[in-house]
């Protein structure tokens, strides 16, 4: 396995009265080359979660590992592990501070002492990546970008460094459909051409659940279900116990086998259900 | 005959620094919004949802054309105290716009800042906790709750200054499904019960669909208005605008195409689980 924690927990401000047990002894994996989507209701530790898989946090207790190696939190091991492991937060175009889109995704190749041609080349691939190869763009400033643009674009600074794995938290918030359709191809295609190990926090399950593997769903600090789609969204009164919902198109099929219709709930594309629903259209009219 | 509470007149914006000769953020927009009406107002990014919800409660001012808050004209500045706390707005991330140290202080904010009486202040932020669901939260810090919390909390900010109107713009992009449904059921019975009009911006179309009208923003114009049933059907629009409908919407489109002998219309699980089991009965 890729990256696996063992017993890992986690407090906020030990020993105080706010303590906040945020991961209570989470033991899991994620394999290599794997698309995961890591899910849970707010409060439950996703956040705590990715921050620890690329050394921002480190554990009160039990360890975090990556390609079976302990995780070591001095200077250098961190700036290794940053190298390999690359985190996208929230709403990360937050953080842009350069003067031209180039500047920005540069600094990270940059700050690592990269030659200038090296990082003229690494800007390059990252922007070629994202979509964002335009020369005019390249001069702009970010902050001048579209919203879709902008979070693209944070993204291909992240992707400069060259990481192995890409951690993304809610990386679709606020982004429109068309916005939100472009980023998650993009993630697809990180992940299955270029061989990037792909780890996203997303509600978005329409759209995450035709490209996924592999689940992982947190609840209250604990590891409450891991394993492929078809597992995790038949656990449906789990789910909703601890207030998630179900892929949209999963609900509407669970409400017409409800009714008593003939149809699968583990479908979760509309082609999918438009295939299901036709098929049984053609029984139920030509018997 | 309910009154105009929300009025827009030929109402052009440039943002500063914007050339003249480039497209403006918005482009003589015309609307009239009844007091206690829901609204959705629904477009891609880039469209002018944020920038006409900034001008409805004069953070923005038009380049040209008019503003009116219940009579009152953004134009003078004079007037925008009164505006801003006529119309409340909430934005996408909570943490924006908490600033007290406590879930009571930071509700009690707005009316600090107006200089009302301190008992007068209690009274009317315990009924904002109150109506919100949230007293047993006052004493908590606010950087300790979760989004959905948080959202409330700055929703209670709102409710403790009475507004009439609440421009929301996309209080749920951060919060869980769970958190979700808790916030827009609490709009939606402020809506109902005490008559507050809403102004919602959203991408959710299941949230779309409890509106009583939608306006559709595309490139600064306002495209087209009309109820949920209507707008939200109208696929081909939608995806040539890059949005979609509710997923039972999407799937009723796709089946009707194939031949599906549907209605139009269908937004609702219920509507399409009503029709193919009416299907199944048929045959």
């Amino acid at each position: 396995m890729f990256i696996c924690t063992e017993k890992l927990s986690h407090t906020y401000m030990p020993g105080t009265p706010f303590a906040v047990e945020a991961l209570r002894g989470v033991d899991l994996s994620i394999a290599r080359g794997s698309f995961t989507v890591l899910l849970g209701p707010s409060g439950s530790g996703k956040s705590t979660l990715l921050q620890h898989f690329n050394g921002l946090l480190r554990p009160t207790a039990g360890r975090v590992l990556l390609d079976g190696q302990p995780l070591g939190y001095g200077r250098r091991e961190l700036q290794q592990l940053r190298r390999r492991v690359g985190l996208v937060f929230q709403e990360p175009e937050a953080q842009f501070f350069s003067e031209t889109l180039f500047d920005e995704v540069a600094f990270a190749p940059r700050n690592f002492g990269l030659e200038p041609a090296l990082v003229e080349e690494r800007v390059e691939q990252a922007l070629q990546q994202v979509g964002l190869d335009d020369p005019v763009l390249k001069e702009r400033s970010p902050f001048q970008l579209s919203a879709g643009q902008q979070r693209l674009a944070a993204i291909a600074s992240v992707l400069a460094m060259q990481p192995q794995v890409m951690i993304f938290d809610e990386p679709t918030s606020g982004l429109d459909q068309a916005g939100q359709q472009k980023l998650f191809a993009l993630l697809q295609r990180l992940n299955r051409v270029s061989g990037l190990t792909v780890v996203v926090v997303t509600h978005r399950l329409e759209r995450v659940v035709p490209l996924a593997d592999y689940f992982l769903v947190l609840d209250r600090g604990r590891l409450l279900m891991e394993g492929p789609p078809e597992e995790i969204f038949l656990r449906v009164e789990e789910l909703r116990r601890c207030g998630l919902a179900l892929p949209p198109v999963t609900e509407l099929m669970n409400d017409l086998v409800a009714a008593g219709l003939p149809f699968s709930t583990t479908l979760y594309s509309l082609e999918e259900a438009r295939r299901e629903i036709n098929a049984w259209r053609k029984k139920v009219a030509y018997p | 005959m309910p009154k105009v509470l929300l009025e827009t007149k030929k109402l052009t914006f440039f943002y500063p620094g914007q050339a003249e000769s480039s497209a403006p953020a918005l482009k003589e927009i015309n609307l009239q919004i009844e007091e206690g009406e829901y609204i959705a107002l629904i477009g891609a990014n880039g469209s002018g949802k944020t920038t006409l919800l900034k001008q409805l409660n004069a953070l923005l001012r038009p380049t040209s054309g008019e503003v009116y808050v219940d009579g009152i004209s953004t134009t003078d500045e004079n007037n925008l105290p009164q505006i801003r706390s006529l119309c409340g707005m909430i934005f996408q991330n909570p943490d924006n716009q908490i600033v007290g140290a406590t879930v009571e202080e930071d509700v009690a904010f707005g009316l600090e800042n107006r200089a009302v009486p301190p008992p007068e202040i209690r009274r009317r932020v315990a009924a904002a906790l109150e109506l919100l669901g949230i007293s047993h939260l006052a004493g908590f810090p606010p950087h300790l709750l979760s989004g959905g919390e948080k959202q409330k909390v700055a929703l209670a900010g709102l409710l403790a200054l009475s507004p009439r109107c609440l421009l929301l713009d996309e209080p749920t992009a951060m919060l869980d499904p769970a958190g979700q449904a808790v916030l827009i059921e609490a709009v939606q019975r402020l809506n109902r019960e005490r008559g507050i009009t809403v102004i919602h911006v959203t991408h959710f179309p299941e949230e779309v669909v409890l509106a009583g009208r939608v306006l559709l923003l595309e490139n600064g114009s306002l495209l087209k208005e009309g109820p949920p049933s209507e707008i939200l059907t109208d696929l081909p629009l939608l995806h040539r605008l890059g949005l979609r409908t509710t997923a039972a919407g999407e799937l009723a489109y796709l089946l009707r195409e194939d031949g599906f002998p549907l209605p139009a219309g269908i937004l609702h699980n219920r509507e399409l689980v009503k029709h193919l089991c009416l299907y199944a009965q048929k045959n």
